[in-house]
């Protein structure tokens, strides 16, 4: 490992931090032995999949570790005083001065109940005593540095009043107000839709530039590495795998792991040729829509258009990809088509050969988040063969259809009676398509169904969707905000926009040559697109 | 290709419910009030054999008597023993509780989970079940007694009937937080039809909450009856029960404070035991249940 010569001294130093983790873990320390620092005017990216200790990492720096955790050991050393011996008052104060945090989920980190204003003032209210007419200004000043519109007005507003990117911007503000010489931003970006993460991560790079502070940023995301960091920290299991510049990790890592959370990233290159697939017409969507009517107390009512009138035909063997961001009704699509709720007008016909069979036997879903769609209380193979014995398949024969099926997907069959908390993420989702498989369908639609997974896991999930179509001749409808897992499956594209369908064509066409607005700019906000070229 | 085997394969299977229990087992108010529930529980099963004489026996001789060899806590006003009729007393108030706890989870379920999963059916019900809970428990017992007699049926209607509102409550916020999970989507999509739907996957959440709630309801009810039986509304005067006899020892308190002493403390404790298991099971079994309450 060759650390490059430092030009700033450092604003923090972590030297062999551990954080012990309460007995019966899957290890002893959730941090083990990392040492690393931020300097004045760089941005050190913490990256590593999920379970690696990088927020632990950076809650131990904020002095704000859960309570089941014991006392870290090493050094936190903060301008030269070390954070791990300071006294709680100590660190409140050190808290928004010296050191600002912003946090992932901008809805959680916000009080309901208080103006964005107000809760911007809170910081300089316990940190300074001001007068509050210089406190207003100070926080109106804050505001419109981090590019929120109108901020006299946008004061007096509600956290919900305003979209996700407002109310990360809000944060922002609020971490920075006091200026703190270390900004720690822990997946700031991630409930972000991509066009808003690109605006953010823009902001906070300006604002460390024009501050010269430092900032440390954690990731699960190679593309936002590229976008932001100048060094990097890889972690794996609470473990600091490899450390070094940007370009250095980039190009020539040195680590096995930094090369596979690499590769692991899809690139955007699509995968499968541009012809049209010719199997037979398996499913016909004819002007499908769906509006929601909300009705006033006043009697008055107010129509929402979540899907707008979409038409379109999917065949055996072909794989189409709906993109589109959040609020864009892609999931509405495919909440429509597979009958979970009542389209307002249109139809989704079921064209194959297989018309003897009832719907659900020829059409299945996967669902995005693993941890909710698997009931916790019954077993795997419950859950498996549940939709077989629906339609009177005997229990015998179902189990045994399972036991292939929990093969087929990679897992072990004699797995069948545990219970879904014993799995992890990937392998419950791989039990979910043994789910959707047990049925037999013809058409599978799969809802953001590897967004909720770990680049490497996502990969191999992927390959499995791929090697089942294969098997099965599916039909596959795969609804994703994330477009590069779409080039790597998908054989076209439709790219939905509030609510309409906004561009469709082969997946090389739409990315070479993006005929609609909104698609350019959703291509051009894929993070580390550049240091992919 | 290799079989990945759970990512947790040391374990071996195991219902996520039993693990809460066991967890529920070691909490010290489960323990404590566990225990008190349980001791009293055995005394009311057991009555005929602790050396008990029949407890509505009348025995104008021997009136108001201190405690002595057969009487052990003394006699009341119409000579029956007062230790009998204490022990004998745990029966008609366990009866009263469980059965009211257990009539309210049955109505209050089967309304709940039907009025949570289907909205058309939401606003109509609800509106039915706050105006259920309008009506004063007391009232209510008082208009049923005199309408058709004191009996422990009439105290059971008259309490169970306000109870059901809050179960069907609990019941419909589990519903309707279920109901958006992905496996209830996922068991649609698997064409499973709405009422193995409603018991196979909904119905197992509410379990928890239920227990805590029923344990509620349960410790109230006993009170509840007490105090209708010391208006003279609740249990018929010949059956032993703590409120009869709290009622019946009220006029000679300050002779023989144990006539209403004795009686008092078991019901004082029956409630807390009841109360203590009940607030331990909410702390394990769901931490959330305040909120719903």
């Amino acid at each position: 490992m060759t650390a490059a010569p430092l030009a700033n001294p450092p604003i923090v130093e972590i030297r062999d931090l551990a954080v012990p983790l309460p007995d019966g873990g899957d290890r002893h320390n959730a941090v083990d032995g990392v040492s690393f620092s931020v300097a004045e005017g760089e941005i050190v990216c913490v990256v590593g999949e999920s379970g690696s200790g990088k927020s632990i990492t950076a809650q131990a720096i904020m002095g704000l570790l859960p309570k089941i955790f014991a006392k870290p050991k090493g050094a936190i050393l903060f301008e030269g005083e070390d954070l791990l011996k300071a006294t709680p008052a100590r660190m409140r104060s050190l808290r928004g001065s010296g050191i600002g945090m912003i946090f992932q989920e901008p809805m959680t980190a916000l009080n309901p109940v208080h103006t964005v204003g107000a809760q911007i003032d809170e910081v300089l209210r316990s940190h300074l005593s001001l007068p509050a007419q210089e406190r207003f200004s100070r926080v109106v000043k804050a505001m419109e540095e981090v590019g929120l519109p109108d901020p006299e007005r946008m004061y007096y507003s509600f956290p919900h009043q305003l979209s996700g990117g407002q109310r990360q911007r809000v944060l922002i503000a609020a971490a920075l107000i006091l200026q703190p010489q270390l900004l720690i931003a822990d997946e700031p970006t991630t409930a972000l839709d991509v066009t808003t993460q690109k605006q953010i991560l823009q902001q906070i790079r300006d604002l460390q530039r024009s501050r010269g502070m430092g900032v440390l940023f954690i990731t699960h995301d190679i593309g936002v590495v590229a976008e932001i960091a100048d060094r990097v920290v890889v972690m794996k299991s609470g473990k600091m795998v490899e450390t070094g510049s940007v370009e250095r990790i980039l190009t020539a890592p040195e680590a096995e792991y930094t090369r596979m959370l690499i590769a692991a990233v899809p690139t955007l290159e699509a995968a499968r040729p541009a012809e049209p697939v010719h199997g037979p017409l398996a499913l016909s969507v004819k002007d499908i829509a769906k509006t929601y009517t909300i009705r006033s107390a006043f009697g008055g009512t107010r129509e929402i258009a979540a899907l707008k009138p979409t038409s379109l035909t999917l065949h055996r063997g072909e794989t189409i990809g709906v993109i589109g961001e959040s609020g864009s009704g892609k999931s509405t699509l495919a909440r429509c088509i597979t009958k979970l709720i009542e389209p307002s007008s249109g139809e989704a016909t079921l064209t194959g050969d297989g018309g003897q069979k009832p719907f659900r036997r020829r059409m299945q879903i996967v669902f995005q988040d693993p941890y909710r769609s698997l009931n916790p209380r019954r077993t795997v193979g419950q859950s498996i063969i549940e939709g077989p014995m629906n339609f009177g398949t005997a229990k015998a024969d179902a189990w045994e259809k399972a036991r292939e099926l929990m093969a087929l997907v990679g897992l072990d069959p004699a797995a069948l009676n545990r219970y879904p908390h014993q799995f992890s993420g990937g392998q419950r989702q791989r039990i979910s398509i043994a789910r959707a498989l047990a049925m037999e369908p013809e058409i599978l639609v799969a809802d953001e169904a590897v967004s909720a997974l770990d680049v490497s896991v996502q990969a191999q999930v992927l390959k499995l969707i791929d090697d089942v179509q294969k098997r099965f001749n599916l039909a596959i409808l795969f609804i994703t905000h994330d477009l590069r897992v779409a080039a790597q499956i998908c054989d076209r594209l439709l790219v939905m926009h509030r609510g309409e369908l906004v561009e469709q064509g082969s997946v090389r066409a739409v990315f070479s040559a993006p005929s609609h607005d909104y698609t350019r700019r959703l291509l051009d906000s894929i993070p580390g697109r550049r240091a992919a070229a | 290709m290799t079989l990945l085997s759970p990512a947790q394969a040391d374990e071996g299977p195991r219902n996520p419910l039993l693990g809460l229990a066991a967890q529920a087992l070691r909490h010290p108010s489960v323990l404590i009030g566990g225990f008190i529930v349980a001791a009293i529980v055995i005394m009311a099963a057991a009555a005929p054999w602790l050396g008990t004489v029949d407890p509505v026996r009348i025995n104008p001789a021997m009136r108001l008597k201190p405690p002595s060899d057969p009487f052990w806590f003394g006699t009341d006003l119409f000579g029956r023993d007062i230790y009998s009729r204490v022990v004998y007393g745990a029966r008609s108030s366990l009866m009263v509780g469980v059965s009211v706890a257990a009539c309210a989870i049955v109505f209050g379920v089967a309304i709940g989970l039907v009025t949570g999963y289907f909205r058309g059916l939401d606003v109509v019900v609800m509106r039915v079940m706050d105006g259920l809970m309008a009506i004063p428990t007391f009232l209510l017992a008082i208009a049923l007694v005199s309408l058709t007699r004191a009996s422990v049926g009439t105290v059971v209607v008259a309490l169970t009937i306000p109870e059901i509102p809050r179960v069907v409550r609990l019941v419909r916020s589990v519903v309707l937080t279920v109901r958006e999970e992905s496996y209830v989507e996922a068991a649609i999509s698997v064409g499973t039809p709405t009422p193995l739907i409603l018991l196979r996957h909904i119905l197992p959440s509410t379990i928890a909450p239920l227990l805590v709630l029923g344990t509620y309801v349960c410790a109230q009810a006993i009170l509840v009856e007490a105090a209708l039986s010391f208006l003279g509304t609740g249990l018929p005067p010949e059956i032993s029960s703590w409120g009869n006899m709290i009622s019946e020892g009220r006029t000679f308190f300050q002779v023989m404070p144990r006539l209403v002493f004795l009686p008092s403390l078991f019901l004082a404790l029956t409630v807390l035991g009841i109360n203590l298991l009940g607030d331990g099971l909410r702390d394990t079994l769901d931490p959330r249940i305040a909120k719903r309450m």
